[in-house]
């Protein structure tokens, strides 16, 4: 099921008054069954993957917790960690691995027909996350089998995240939620903020970002640069959104998801970068792999490659393709350069505002210079934006709008007035948070505001089925 | 903090007061577009189509594969119509002694995908006796793709997208008129050309859509006069001559979608379902062009192949391509491919002469031959209202 739905507006409005008005004993039954329901609203055959991959992690963390012989310990953390990325492989890596093998050794490809689940690189992290804090001994296992399941499947974070940590997300399970006003008016605020983002700003984006990149051949020059632009406000505002409304849903229902954005392109750099850009993805592979290689506790050379392992592990968990793995190693490439610089203690830009100002452009720039090949539909249209926008384009530059509900021109500057608006918002929100920044309006421009917020949403959204679908949805 | 039953109640007053200028307007929209079959669930236009005459054609969305689909499910037909729209001026007034076994269960811009689905779809026990399958030859064009067709979409979820199309639409400045029509119309449910019950905005306001056989009513000539046949034939020779729309170029047919459709005969055959494969008519101008201009060399090619996988299967292939051939003029065709509701009359003669001893017990050629004679208006044989409901 999408948020992006009038389903989901149904569900949601049955599922939360219902979790309050059902016993406390019960509720985490309710959430599981609820959860099951919206992630196989879409198709009923992912159930099993995910119903498989809970018992596997459940069986295991009891399993570890239950000895103190370290073998045994790590015979069934490999067991998970094995199972769970065995599964991710199976359905989202294997055709890729086997085409690229094909391409290299000349021989014919093995082809899986499966189907990707959706959301399995979501919930399979965070499964995983469960097992290896148990063994790490940070943990204790979780006794009750259905609170654990509905930790994995919880609907509003369960198909593009956040990756919740058990640490944060579990306890919550067995917390006596009392509806809460003031929670839920904050949640809703969340809410209404992500579905803006989502369908106003990110979906209208989207409509000249896929007239131009599904046709690179077609563009030069200022189309490619300003798809490229609207690209990275598009995905940002896609997955933010998704992420807002995940929180905003959980908050109402009285959890606190952790935070997955944080205007990310303030950044100065590119590792500051991935410390505000999906949170819960760079910490986990923080936490799980780039510690666990030694950090930055080793010598310059390996801190490196664990940089770059890192980020091709990280390029490759977006997609299986090659240009996700340049995507992902090009910011590799640069945070180990950052890193080489920082550990030299080298600095070559000016100092004060001035550098804080190149460095914000800098790292924007190639921010949005990498989104080329996450966007691109193959390497080769990506080489072909990257080597032709200092070429000249003589047609009308905002024709990509044509599909565009308001008119070209008027979608055109709209979008730059939105692009405007969000970053407006995203600097109020760097020092504060949407609930307080609200608090501090008076009501009645505080309800305009909401009304014209929910308007747009309602008027001049594309959404519901056949829809734009969030970008993360195939992750 | 644990929030007291008052400030619950102002909570959720607040929640009632922001969401009541949505609600309402959307709750009288809505109201309106079902009473009117814009929003209708598909189910109860087909229980509307099975107790009378009922012209169907919503302006938002395109569902025809759902709305084909449920029709054949629950009216169960004999005999069934199948292709694109080029297959769609079948009538029920076809079957001369049984007019109430036929449905035409085709859409506009079918293709191959499409009729796996709704063949699919049929379920066990509700095949018909007979299928007849209008075969298009740009269906075996790698280089055609065809329409994109969006998913398909839940009557709940219908509702929303025709509410925000419908909005959409009024900010973008249409007041869904036209000359002679008054919006308000829209409420009676009145067919514009027979006088009869119409749902849909499309099927109101201009006459077009899927009559209660599932035929279709070209409410844009017929009632509306917007289309003028002659420019539309210029215009598909002029594609023909350029290698566009449904003209794309192509020398060899693609392989892919010949396998597709022979799976899809032999699905067909092995539900025990009776098969008739015919190709539709071409003006002769743009058909003698085509196959001689050196750029569609695989129109010819996919014809034989389908030729022989009919031979194969031992199913009966009419290949009617060629207008002259079945005695229309190129004047009775809507452009270059859709021919008029005679023109269709007499592949269904040639057809019907042909298979004396399936379709025999469903229509006489004495009495479709004595129709053709008779016939003053090449574009509406049997009048607006399909000559079923007389019979009611």
């Amino acid at each position: 099921m999408s948020f992006i739905s009038p389903e989901y507006v149904l569900f949601f409005s049955l599922v939360v008054p219902l979790y309050f008005a059902i016993g406390h004993r019960w509720r985490w039954l309710w959430l599981l069954l609820t959860s099951y329901v919206f992630y196989a609203y879409g198709n009923i055959a992912y159930l099993p993957i995910i119903i498989f991959s809970t018992l596997v992690d459940f069986v295991a963390g009891r399993q570890i917790a239950r000895t103190e012989q370290v073998g045994i310990r790590r015979l069934w953390l490999i067991a998970s960690l094995g199972i769970n990325l065995g599964v991710l492989f199976f359905f989202k890596y294997f055709n890729f691995f086997s085409e690229s093998v094909s391409t290299v050794t000349g021989s014919d490809p093995i082809w899986l027909d499966v189907v990707l689940p959706v959301g399995i690189s979501f919930y399979t992290f965070q499964s995983m996350s469960y097992t290896i804090d148990i063994f790490r001994r940070q943990l204790q296992p979780e006794p009750s089998l259905g609170r654990y399941a509905a930790y994995v499947a919880m609907f509003p974070q369960l198909v593009a995240g956040p990756i919740e940590r058990a640490s944060n997300l579990l306890p919550q399970m067995h917390v006596r939620h009392q509806f809460d006003v003031d929670r839920a008016v904050s949640g809703l605020q969340v809410m209404l903020w992500g579905f803006f983002k989502k369908v106003v700003i990110a979906d209208r984006l989207a409509v000249y970002v896929n007239a131009v990149y599904n046709d690179v051949g077609s563009y030069s020059g200022a189309p490619l640069i300003l798809a490229t632009l609207f690209f990275a406000v598009q995905i940002y505002c896609d997955f933010s959104g998704y992420s807002d409304i995940a929180i905003g849903t959980a908050r109402v229902m009285g959890f606190d998801l952790m935070e997955n954005f944080r205007q990310p392109y303030f950044s100065r750099s590119v590792g500051e970068f991935w410390r505000r850009w999906h949170i819960s993805l760079s910490s986990w592979f923080r936490d799980y792999v780039y510690i666990p290689l030694g950090g930055n506790r080793v010598s310059l050379s390996r801190h490196v490659v664990n940089v770059l392992i890192v980020f091709l592990l990280s390029g490759l968990w977006h997609g299986a393709a090659w240009t996700f793995v340049i995507w992902g190693g090009l910011h590799g490439l640069m945070v180990a350069i950052q890193t080489l610089f920082q550990r030299r203690g080298w600095w070559i830009f000016p100092r004060g505002a001035v550098g804080s100002i190149v460095t914000w452009l800098l790292t924007l720039a190639f921010i949005c210079v990498t989104w080329v090949f996450f966007r691109a539909n193959s390497l080769d249209d990506a080489i072909y934006v990257l080597t032709h926008v200092a070429q000249p384009y003589a047609k009308d530059v905002m024709a990509p709008f044509a599909d565009g509900l308001l008119g070209t021109s008027t979608e055109f500057w709209l979008s730059w007035v939105l692009i405007g608006l969000l970053f407006a918002a995203d600097g109020l929100l760097a020092n504060s948070s949407l609930s307080l920044l609200m608090s501090r309006i008076a009501w009645v421009p505080r309800w305009v505001l909401y009304y014209v917020l929910a308007a747009a949403v309602i008027f001049s959204g594309l959404y519901g089925t056949g829809a734009a679908q969030f970008i993360y949805f195939q992750f | 903090m644990t929030t007291n039953a008052k400030s619950q109640g102002r909570f959720w007053r607040r929640i009632v007061i922001f969401t009541l200028p949505f609600a309402v307007p959307f709750l009288l929209l809505t109201g309106c577009m079902i009473y009117i079959g814009e929003s209708m669930p598909l189910a109860w236009v087909v229980a509307h189509q099975q107790a009378g005459e009922v012209l169907y054609r919503p302006r938002y969305g395109n569902r025809d594969l759902q709305f084909k689909t449920l029709s054949v499910n629950l009216r169960q037909p004999e005999v069934l119509a199948l292709g694109s729209s080029r297959i769609l001026q079948f009538r029920a007034g076809f079957l001369t002694e049984r007019p109430d076994a036929f449905y035409n269960a085709a859409a506009p811009a079918w293709t191959l995908n499409q009729l796996d689905a709704l063949v699919a779809g049929i379920e066990p026990g509700n095949e018909p006796d007979i299928l007849i399958l209008a075969v298009d030859s740009p269906w075996f064009n790698e280089a055609y793709l065809g329409d994109v067709f969006p998913p398909t979409t839940s009557d709940f979820a219908h509702i929303f997208q025709v509410n925000r199309s419908l909005a959409q639409d009024f900010i973008a400045g249409d007041r869904f008129t036209r000359e002679g029509f008054d919006p308000m119309a829209y409420l009676t449910r009145t067919e514009p050309g027979s006088g009869g019950l119409a749902l849909g905005m499309r099927a109101i306001r201009d006459g077009h859509g899927f009559r209660s056989d599932g035929s279709e009513q070209y409410g844009d000539f017929l009632i509306g006069g917007w289309l003028y046949q002659p420019t539309e034939r210029e215009r598909h020779l002029d594609w023909l001559r350029k290698g566009e729309e449904m003209y794309v170029y192509g020398d060899v047919p693609s392989e892919v979608r010949l396998v597709q459709f022979e799976e899809l005969v032999q699905t067909i055959t092995e539900r025990g379902i009776d098969l008739i494969l015919y190709a539709p008519p071409y003006t002769t101008q743009l058909w003698d062009e085509m196959v001689t201009d050196g750029q569609h060399d695989y129109v010819q090619a996919a014809l034989d192949r389908v030729a022989h996988i009919a031979a194969d299967y031992d199913v009966p292939f009419y290949d009617l391509s060629r207008a002259a051939d079945i005695g229309a003029g190129d004047e009775e065709f809507f452009d270059g491919w859709h021919g008029s509701e005679l023109v269709t009359l007499r592949v269904w003669l040639r057809i019907v002469q042909g298979e004396p001893e399936l379709l025999g017990p469903y229509a006489d050629a004495d009495k479709l031959r004595a129709i053709i004679a008779a016939a003053d208006n090449t574009w509406d044989v049997f009048g607006m209202a399909d000559e079923f409901r007389d019979r009611q």
